[in-house]
């Protein structure tokens, strides 16, 4: 079974479409990133997924169960790291822990203090006097706390300075690892989803535009330069690519392709292109070829 | 739930014990007045006589303890106080976890926002409602010391009215902090609003927009019965305004 499933999902605001029939498939026990620039509506799905917002369109199921009719009971298997999030100032660090778990259902046990010796927060501080590397880690330790089957990961690393954000991605690595815990995580810091996830999802314009595991993406893409003759469009081959196009003149126009490997040369030669070049891109500039196309 | 309400009530324990304690100063000072306003301050010397026919004019008679401390505590110090106290508690209930942006943080939790929203009335109300019984508790004890016990029937009633009119206010607000996202505009808004029904409902033909007439006539000096009609009416637009808070509180997105 899926851990997440959106089927044409659409939300608006009014008159603005922030989600238009995005699909998403997040397998149990993946890490899975979301990436997109922003405004490409990674928090909207985000929401979405956790009942605190209800679709115009479309179908979404999280854990087998439909978030905005079972989301309270829902939220009980979820944990949750918001990315523009404050926690109670006046509570300590403790105390929030607590408060959590309380409205979890559940008492503050052994994860919570075998979590202490990983994170090694001053839990009897105040919120008010953490910096906000430590906010952050705090976000992850009450999310991780309750042992939750899902991990829902809004830009969670955003602002933090390397050393903090290394400790945070070795904590989730580790306590993935742990246990068949599905982690999904919203980001637009290309190097740490390429180093942590597994599979990935492109967003532009609120929709995927691509879904798979890093490692197809980054040996099934590369660009093609391609050069097509006068008679020959290079519309014919947009279907599945994602082009630059640069007119030579009436005769030719020489388009740069990013396609898939499988499909790209049949296509091309199919439409009437000769391939000038091939060549093999890193994980980020894939990512860049594809939301600014 | 009890976990909701430990977090309201640290959340708000200064709010609470500021607000009891000012009122309770100011209602016992109310009462300890009477002796000065009825024998003259000593050491200032007496009303003068043409003044002290005017005030005889302008203010109840004063030889009766229950008639001053509804027109000195429950129509006057204890209503503007108690509707302060009710806008400040309230008004920042939901929109101060909005502007403080720890909504994202509370709503993302297994529980229903019927049960954040009932924990945050249970606990305000309460504050509210132990401030008006300290505070009047304060302004009796004021009384009894300078010697003019009131009567235990009337201050019941009048209580109850205050009770059920400063709840009907703080639903008011308890709605505009729904409805508004910052607390200080929320604040804003429900006490403008109770200003201009005041105010409006000083003119005759729209007398029955007067909010503080929850708070019961002078009728209750002369027969100390909770009158019906104010309490029906302030429990109701309390039921409705926090069911409408409710239903909107449901319908938003975060």
């Amino acid at each position: 079974m899926n851990a997440i499933e959106m089927v044409d999902v659409s939300k608006s605001y009014g008159q603005v479409q922030a989600l238009e029939d995005m699909c998403l498939t997040v397998p149990t026990g993946s890490i899975f990133g979301l990436m997109g620039p922003n405004g490409a509506g990674k928090t909207t799905s985000i929401k979405l997924m956790l009942g605190l917002m209800e679709p115009t369109a479309g179908s979404l199921t999280v854990l087998g169960a439909i978030p905005s009719g079972d989301g309270t009971v829902l939220r009980r298997r979820i944990g949750f790291v918001p990315e523009d999030f404050s926690l109670y100032p006046h509570m300590t660090g403790f105390e929030i822990l607590e408060f959590n778990a309380r409205l979890y259902g559940c008492s503050v046990d052994e994860n919570v203090r075998r979590l202490q010796t990983i994170f090694e927060l001053p839990l009897a501080r105040k919120i008010a006097t953490y910096s906000k590397g430590m906010r952050k880690l705090l976000g992850l330790y009450i999310a991780l706390s309750t042992e939750p089957e899902l991990l829902i990961l809004d830009e969670p690393t955003d602002g933090l300075d390397p050393v903090v954000r290394s400790h945070f991605l070795g904590v989730l690595a580790d306590e993935t690892a742990r246990r068949n815990l599905t982690v999904f995580f919203s980001s637009h810091i290309l190097s740490e989803v390429e180093k942590i996830c597994d599979t990935v999802a492109f967003m532009r314009h609120g929709h995927t535009v691509l879904q798979d595991e890093v490692e197809s993406i980054k040996t099934r893409y590369r660009v093609y330069t391609v050069r097509f003759m006068v008679g020959h469009s290079p519309r014919d081959v947009k279907s599945i690519a994602v082009q630059r196009e640069r007119d030579l003149g009436q005769d030719a126009w020489d388009i740069e392709v990013l396609a898939d490997q499988e499909q790209a040369r049949t296509a091309f030669v199919d439409a009437g292109g000769t391939v000038l070049n091939v060549q093999s891109l890193p994980f980020d500039e894939i990512f860049m070829r594809f939301v600014e196309a | 739930m009890k976990a909701l309400m430990w977090k309201e009530l640290r959340e708000n324990r200064m709010k609470m014990i500021i607000g009891c304690v000012l009122l309770s100063v100011i209602g016992a000072a109310v009462s300890i007045a009477y002796r000065f306003l009825e024998g003259g301050i000593p050491g200032m010397g007496q009303i003068p006589p043409e003044y002290a026919d005017l005030i005889k004019k302008l203010l109840p008679d004063f030889s009766n303890v229950n008639a001053y401390l509804y027109s000195q505590w429950f129509s006057k110090n204890l209503q503007q106080v108690g509707a302060i106290l009710a806008v400040v508690l309230l008004g920042s209930a939901v929109a101060g976890e909005r502007e403080l942006h720890t909504a994202i943080f509370l709503f993302s939790r297994p529980v229903s926002r019927g049960m954040i929203l009932a924990a945050k009335v249970i606990v305000l109300f309460g504050g509210l409602v132990l401030a008006v019984l300290v505070s009047t508790g304060g302004a009796v004890l004021g009384a009894l010391i300078v010697g003019k016990a009131p009567q235990l029937a009337f201050v019941l009633a009048a209580t109850l009215h205050s009770v059920v009119a400063l709840i009907a206010f703080a639903s008011l607000a308890t709605l505009l902090s729904v409805l508004v996202p910052d607390r200080v505009k929320a604040m804003l808004f429900s006490g403008g609003i109770l200003i201009v029904l005041s105010v409006a409902g000083q003119f005759k033909p729209l007398h029955w927009l007067n909010p503080l007439a929850l708070f019961g006539s002078p009728n209750l000096i002369v027969r100390p019965v909770p009158q019906l009609v104010p309490i029906v009416v302030g429990m109701v637009l309390s039921g409705c305004m926090l069911w409408i808070s409710y239903r909107m509180l449901q319908r938003q997105e975060f």
